[in-house]
């Protein structure tokens, strides 16, 4: 399989360089990879590339992780109290049928152009996808597991942190998984409406000014980050849920 | 009479904590007393004289939204079937998925703008862009997925390739590929908006963006209000379609569920 995958990869580039040597389109509309390659290089040596980087990743990370606490405590309240859940979900389902773009005028008359700006609206974004995953998984535990903990006396309380929690955490990492991705677009898609710095400034700000090959240098940077989060979220399952896959591995093994 | 008791049963924490909630809002609002706080009556009051135009201006961004659906799934649904099926030639097809997916889909929006400047095709090229991973991802899934016996019933009745693809593989690949779609239509609304915003000339986004320059935030709040109704209409009908044509697949969960 990772044969095949570098396989394909090379020839999509290789297909990428060929179409723009040949200028089958407007090269200073589709620079070849190298050429994107080398104005990344250069935007990395002159700490543009780097500066922008951090500032999304950072807001993205950090609007992710608060939106990460915020849906948990809000799913734990829920699933203890069900009157809490069931009030607040009308709330819930607008937010999330809300664009995070949609809130960010608004959010500069209320934030002005500050860091709170940024991370406000990646929290707007990424709360509900982290919320609802894991209020559904905290509710519908497996009967069994309720069972055994009511034979061992717990109280509704520590069933709920010491075996509905638990159990609920693979479903919860796919909602954080699925939040990691919104918070980098929320993140990006701030920044390019309020216009000050970020990636998302920088995509915009090289495509206006037609330096094309650093537009894709941006994006394919927007596109690392991607990846990076997506690792973050696997490398921190793996305490949490990491018990799934064992006891998949466990049935397959039988 | 008894349906809407037992509605009202599940919902009235919901509205009751709604009212709440504007009813601080609009108290807070006197109190701060400032143009740039508005309260929920003088929200509601800018719905009022605005309704029509706003409806319209949703209309153009559900077009849009709907056109690049529209390509994503004609384009999408037979590729996917594809991938997943041939994996001789599939295998190398998915990983350029895998590689383009960890972009975030408004950063290629200024791509579009260069390609095809701020017009209606720009936006549909960012919707379709969008939307077209979950509809792929969702259909290679369901298409390796499918339970072994029917490639073999398939290959009993000497179906050729392409008849296997339409006949056998799209309809049981159906219920899974329908949670991408369900995925894929509230991003459509979603992207729709936002690219609104950024290649302005009309719509929704372009709505909320003028009357922010206009700093005339009740008429972004109705504005922002519009569109959550919209979306949860839209999603609500996505919803009951597929309760409806799917029954067969939920009937069959049922009774596995209770064996």
């Amino acid at each position: 399989m990772w044969f095949k995958k570098c396989v394909s990869i090379a020839l999509f580039l290789l297909l990428w360089e060929g179409i723009a040597r040949l200028e089958l389109v407007p090269n200073e509309y589709f620079p070849p990879v190298t050429q994107i390659l080398l104005a990344g290089w250069e935007m990395l040596r002159s700490g543009e590339l780097l500066l922008a980087e951090a500032q999304t990743l950072l807001r993205a990370l950090a609007g992710g992780a608060l939106s990460v606490v915020l849906g948990l405590v809000m799913a734990l309240l829920g699933a203890r109290y069900e009157l809490l859940a069931r009030m607040w979900s009308p709330l819930v389902e607008i937010v999330r049928s809300i664009p995070p773009a949609a809130i960010v005028p608004l959010a500069i008359f209320a934030l002005g152009l500050t860091p709170t700006l940024f991370i406000g609206v990646v929290v707007f974004a990424g709360f509900t996808t982290v919320y609802l995953p894991a209020l559904n998984a905290l509710v519908n535990t497996e009967p069994v597991q309720i069972y055994v903990a009511r034979t061992l006396g717990y109280s509704r309380l520590e069933t709920l942190f010491l075996v509905r929690l638990p159990a609920a955490w693979p479903e919860i990492f796919t909602g954080i998984r699925v939040t990691a991705g919104v918070a980098l677009i929320a993140a990006v898609a701030s920044e390019m409406l309020a216009g000050k710095d970020g990636l998302g400034f920088l995509l915009f700000d090289t495509a206006f000014s037609l330096r094309i090959s650093e537009m894709f240098a941006a994006m394919l940077m927007a596109a690392l980050n991607g990846i990076l989060l997506n690792q973050l979220v696997v490398w921190l399952r793996n305490p949490f849920a990491g018990w799934q896959d064992r006891l998949a591995q466990l049935g397959d093994a039988r | 009479m008894k349906a809407l008791s037992r509605i009202w049963s599940n919902a009235w924490p919901g509205a009751l904590f709604m009212l709440a909630l504007l009813a601080a809002w609009e108290i807070t609002a006197r109190r701060m007393a400032s143009p740039s706080f508005p309260g929920a009556l003088d929200m509601l009051s800018e719905l009022r004289q605005f309704g029509p135009e706003l409806l319209r201006e949703m209309g153009t961004t559900l077009w849009r939204a709907a056109a690049g659906l529209f390509l994503a799934l004609v384009t999408m649904l037979p590729l996917g079937i594809f991938i997943g099926r041939v994996r001789s030639v599939g295998d190398y097809i998915e990983p350029v998925f895998d590689m383009l997916r960890p972009l975030p889909a408004l950063a290629i929006i200024p791509l579009a703008m260069i390609f095809a400047g701020v017009g209606s095709t720009a936006k549909i090229m960012v919707i379709y862009y969008s939307v077209s991973f979950p509809i792929v991802l969702s259909t290679i899934d369901a298409v390796r997925g499918a339970h072994p016996m029917l490639s073999n019933v398939a290959r009993s009745l000497r179906l050729s390739r392409s008849e296997t693809m339409l006949q056998i593989d799209l309809p049981a690949a159906l219920p899974k590929i329908m949670v991408g779609v369900r995925i894929a239509v509230a991003l459509a609304i979603l992207v729709s908006v936002s690219a609104e915003m950024l290649l302005s000339t009309d719509g929704m986004g372009y709505f909320i963006v003028r009357a922010q320059q206009q700093f005339r935030i009740g008429l972004g709040m109705a504005a922002l209000l519009v569109i959550a109704v919209t979306a949860l209409v839209v999603n609500g009908v996505v919803a009951w379609a597929e309760r409806r044509f799917l029954r067969w697949n939920l009937e069959r969960q049922a009774a596995t569920a209770s064996n």
